[in-house]
């Protein structure tokens, strides 16, 4: 029987270049994935310096947009992401991704720029859809808990390499940040 | 001289197992590391590419005339590099994206690495390791604990002997 040999590049490419080609990656599922090849490739793919890079890369590309807002259902408490490209919205849920909530941790990845926010009883989740990685905290303090949230946001702040939520109640709003994990409210 | 009479001037590259290959100057300097040569005045004779071999070589060639053959617009020409890329296999895009880096082409560069990670995104971990030479270098407990991390990530992926 014959022994099919497998083809091999002339030479294995060095690790800079790697790096490279991994920045070029649309896919952050791969990226995670990618983790498991070997230590190297972890320490490369967790770097923060790294994420920033393919942060700014994914910025660039036409299919990324850096804003999701959501809305969220309060009969079923379920809610959806929303695309928000060109100033319109675009109700094209991705709620396929809601699902895996529940199992993943509390670990918040500054990834890719697919982030979206729900705000359930003064309670408020940041999921990043790319990483499924969910962020919880709790709803601004100044925000009385009668008080109606009517609109919120969630936007990256390139300067401080930080997500920021924002919520709209009345004539109040507060932005959360999310690399402080505090709140700041705003009057009108 | 070439200029004067009007003709196009012609490289002569040589690939590290000795073949020859001519190409008009004008389609060579988007290397930019050819570019320097000529503009040095070191590009008389046969320029010698000691990290290409000739079937990459060739296949970098008919990149450079095609590409240079495009007027300047820019729909065209990722069209033509994504027609040129669609057939080459993994081992191929290896030596060309080592080419693409020694020569200095970076817009041959960009477009090959980003369809070697186009071909990575369905593949599995023991696919990359073979392609890239990796040894793993986790401990049985460590890989468990990295892979239960993302387990999500190994839905959808192409099947392999080793996931």
């Amino acid at each position: 029987m014959a022994i099919e040999l497998e083809k091999t590049p002339s030479s294995y490419l060095p690790f800079d270049i790697v790096e490279i080609i991994l920045l070029k990656s649309s896919s952050v599922k791969s990226l995670l994935r990618f983790e498991k090849v070997c230590k190297s490739w972890n320490t490369t793919i967790c770097d923060p310096a790294f994420i920033r890079k393919h942060l700014k890369k994914s910025e660039n590309s036409p299919n990324n947009n850096n804003l999701f807002l959501s809305t969220y259902k309060n009969s079923t408490q379920r809610f959806s992401l929303f695309k928000f490209e060109d100033s319109r919205i675009h109700a094209k849920r991705i709620e396929e991704n809601i699902h895996y909530l529940r199992h993943y941790t509390m670990r918040m990845q500054r990834r890719a720029t697919l982030v979206g926010i729900s705000v359930l009883h003064h309670k408020a989740r940041v999921v990043n859809p790319s990483t499924q990685n969910v962020m919880y905290f709790e709803g601004p303090p100044t925000f009385r808990v009668c008080e109606l949230v009517n609109d919120h946001g969630i936007c990256f702040d390139a300067i401080t390499d930080d997500f920021k939520v924002v919520l709209f109640s009345g004539m109040k709003y507060a932005i959360y940040s999310c690399n402080n994990r505090s709140w700041t409210r705003k009057p009108t | 001289m070439a200029a004067e009479t009007g003709t196009p001037t012609t490289l002569t590259l040589k690939s590290n197992d000795d073949e020859l290959f001519s190409v008009a100057e004008s389609a060579a300097i988007l290397s930019v590391t050819i570019r320097n040569m000529v503009e040095d005045g070191c590009a008389g004779g046969v320029i010698p590419l000691d990290n290409v071999d000739g079937k990459t070589l060739a296949s970098v060639i008919t990149y450079m005339n095609g590409i240079s053959a495009i007027p300047a617009d820019e729909e065209k020409k990722k069209s033509y590099r994504d027609k040129f890329l669609s057939d080459k296999d993994f081992e191929t895009l290896a030596d060309m994206v080592l080419a693409a880096n020694y020569l200095n082409m970076s817009c041959l560069m960009d477009a090959v690495s980003a369809k070697i990670a186009q071909v990575m995104e369905k593949k599995s971990v023991g696919w990359v390791r073979r392609k890239f030479g990796i040894e793993n270098d986790y401990t049985p407990e460590e890989e468990a604990a990295v892979k239960e991390e993302h387990k999500w990530t190994f839905e959808g992926v192409e099947t392999d002997d080793d996931n």
